[in-house]
């Protein structure tokens, strides 16, 4: 996914949401396509982050 | 309170403490304290809409309890027959827990109370209610499709902001002298701002969470919300303390507040938060942190590294994991969802894990940054929310010629340090008489809550920082 290959949001929410048995109500795609398409702005900031292989998620399980 | 449309409880205007030294003095009971409180609730509370719930039965027993304890000799506790209340996502025996929804009225009620509704009563306090919020605490304005929005006290066709916004407006508009919120991207700071409380997020893993319905358990807090320092400090405390039933819980000896409040502000460096937190807001929120700064004399400016991408890792925890958390039911019953949230949570549950792991990593590779700036200051003073309470309903704002959705924004400022998981206390700022109110945050360095209300309670006693008086609108 990079930008300039558009993603298209709309097939991926059928084919995920098929993927785990989550059905989407025709009603609702629309806004959830649109939502998605968001959070892809967003996880490009994320996504600018460059980690290395050491670099550990801030986990809190302690056994 | 000249909350003039119906009569207040005479206790309306009082504080925790007082409530508390005059019930262990005895010059008050606490069974009166909670017969006028419950009264109060049941005449005011339907012009703010602030309550679900009101455990009267429990309420009085609990008072009477108190009374009963301090009859026999015995020491009644720090909150000796405080009434309080809690957001609806804390279990409360025998109630259901909703947590704002309409799915979670389906399940049996709780079998027992959560961690700091136990702490609570063995301090003394009396339980008076459950509080509105947004459903599963995923917004900022309790706009709640099931169980109607929640009316900002100090003008009720406004928002009291959220998810904690029944918690804000019962303790703004007097009914009881402090509640218990969560904040997981700014649910305690943003009502707080806009109904003009005082707030405390404290560090992420101080307070027991156990027996809470959580929404991102990865950043998921609990605090209090209150009309002062003192009674934020008094609340605080009694729920400090590990708890093995919380696995985010962090094994710390109490470290009492109420001792340090009265410290001032000696010896500590104060700063301004810049960079991000000079992002484009209205004029009020600019002129409060201006105010603010100026009583303390914090002239230095500085930068909370990376807060941009961390309030990015912020949205994409929230969204994957809070609509990961409800798969079951959004499968099931997705229909029942407030409509409001509804979308987002469907969308966060379909999203690429890699979004969601790198969001995680990101986290510690954004606090080793941002800790630096505790190299060069004690404290600092950022905006709380960019705007004050927006009419109910409203879906855009615009700020300094930037026009953005106004419900994700009001946790613009918020946001970013809740992810980083330090202490913040929301210090509402004084305003003219009339003016709607806002707040600042007051950030310091992890396990530093004494430091966050030691500066809100020096600029109370300045008169710089205080909870307004309900006046009627």
């Amino acid at each position: 996914m990079n930008d300039t290959e558009p993603v298209d949001w709309a097939a991926y929410v059928d084919i995920t949401s098929a993927a785990i048995g989550l059905p989407i109500n025709p009603s609702v795609r629309g806004g959830v396509v649109a939502n998605l398409e968001r959070m892809a702005q967003v996880a490009k900031a994320v996504e600018s982050v460059v980690l290395t292989d050491t670099d550990e998620a801030a986990g809190v399980y302690r056994p | 309170m000249n909350d003039t449309s119906v009569a207040c409880s005479p206790f309306a205007a009082e504080s925790a403490s007082s409530i508390a030294r005059g019930v262990r003095e005895g010059r008050l009971r606490a069974l009166d304290v909670a017969r006028a409180t419950l009264d109060d609730i049941e005449r005011r509370n339907p012009r703010y809409n602030a309550f679900t719930g009101v455990t009267r039965m429990r309420a009085l027993a609990e008072a009477a309890e108190v009374d009963a304890t301090i009859a026999r000799g015995e020491s009644p506790g720090p909150l000796a027959g405080v009434p309080y209340a809690v957001k609806n996502l804390f279990d409360v025996e025998g109630l259901v827990t909703l947590a704002g929804s309409r799915i979670n009225r389906d399940r049996p009620p709780a079998s027992a109370d959560a961690s700091a509704v136990r702490r609570l009563r063995a301090a003394g306090a009396v339980l008076v209610g459950a509080l509105n919020m947004d459903e599963y605490a995923y917004g900022f304005s309790t706009e709640n499709s099931h169980y109607g929005s929640t009316r900002n006290p100090h003008d009720v066709a406004r928002i009291a902001g959220g998810s904690s916004g029944g918690s804000a407006a019962a303790a703004a508009a007097g009914m009881v002298p402090f509640t218990l919120g969560t904040d997981t991207n700014g649910s305690i700071r943003v009502p707080a701002s806009l109904c003009g409380l005082f707030g405390l997020k404290p560090t992420y893993g101080r307070l027991s969470r156990a027996g809470g319905y959580l929404f991102v358990g990865s950043l998921d807090h609990i605090g209090p919300l209150a009309r002062s320092t003192a009674d934020l400090a008094l609340a605080y405390d009694a729920m400090q303390g590990p708890d093995a039933s919380d696995p985010v819980c962090a094994q710390r000896p109490v470290e009492p507040t109420l001792p340090q409040v009265g410290r001032g502000i000696d010896g500590l460096r104060i700063a301004v938060a810049d960079g991000y937190f000079a992002r484009p807001m209205a004029d009020e929120a600019r002129a409060a942190v201006q105010s603010v700064a100026d009583a303390l004399g914090a002239t230095l400016r500085l930068d909370i590294p990376e807060s941009a991408r961390g309030r990015a890792a912020a949205f994409m925890m929230t969204a994957i994991e809070g609509g990961l958390l409800h798969l079951p039911d959004l499968k099931a019953r997705a229909a029942d969802f407030d409509p409001l949230i509804r979308d987002r949570m469907l969308a966060g549950a379909l999203a690429p894990a890699q979004w969601l792991w790198q969001a995680h990593r990101v986290r510690r590779y954004v606090r080793d940054r941002a800790l630096q700036v505790f190299d060069r200051c004690d404290v600092l003073i950022a905006p709380c929310t960019p705007i004050s309470a927006p009419e109910i309903g409203t879906e855009w704002i615009t700020l300094e010629g930037e026009r953005m959705l106004a419900r994700p924004n009001l946790g613009l400022f918020t946001q970013p340090v809740s992810f980083l998981g330090w202490p913040v206390a929301a210090v509402p700022v004084a305003r003219p008489a009339g003016a709607l109110p806002i707040g600042v945050q007051v950030i310091a360095a992890p396990w530093r809550e004494d430091l966050c209300l030691r500066v809100a309670a020096h600029l109370e006693r300045l008169g710089i920082a205080a909870a307004p008086a309900v006046l009627s609108r």
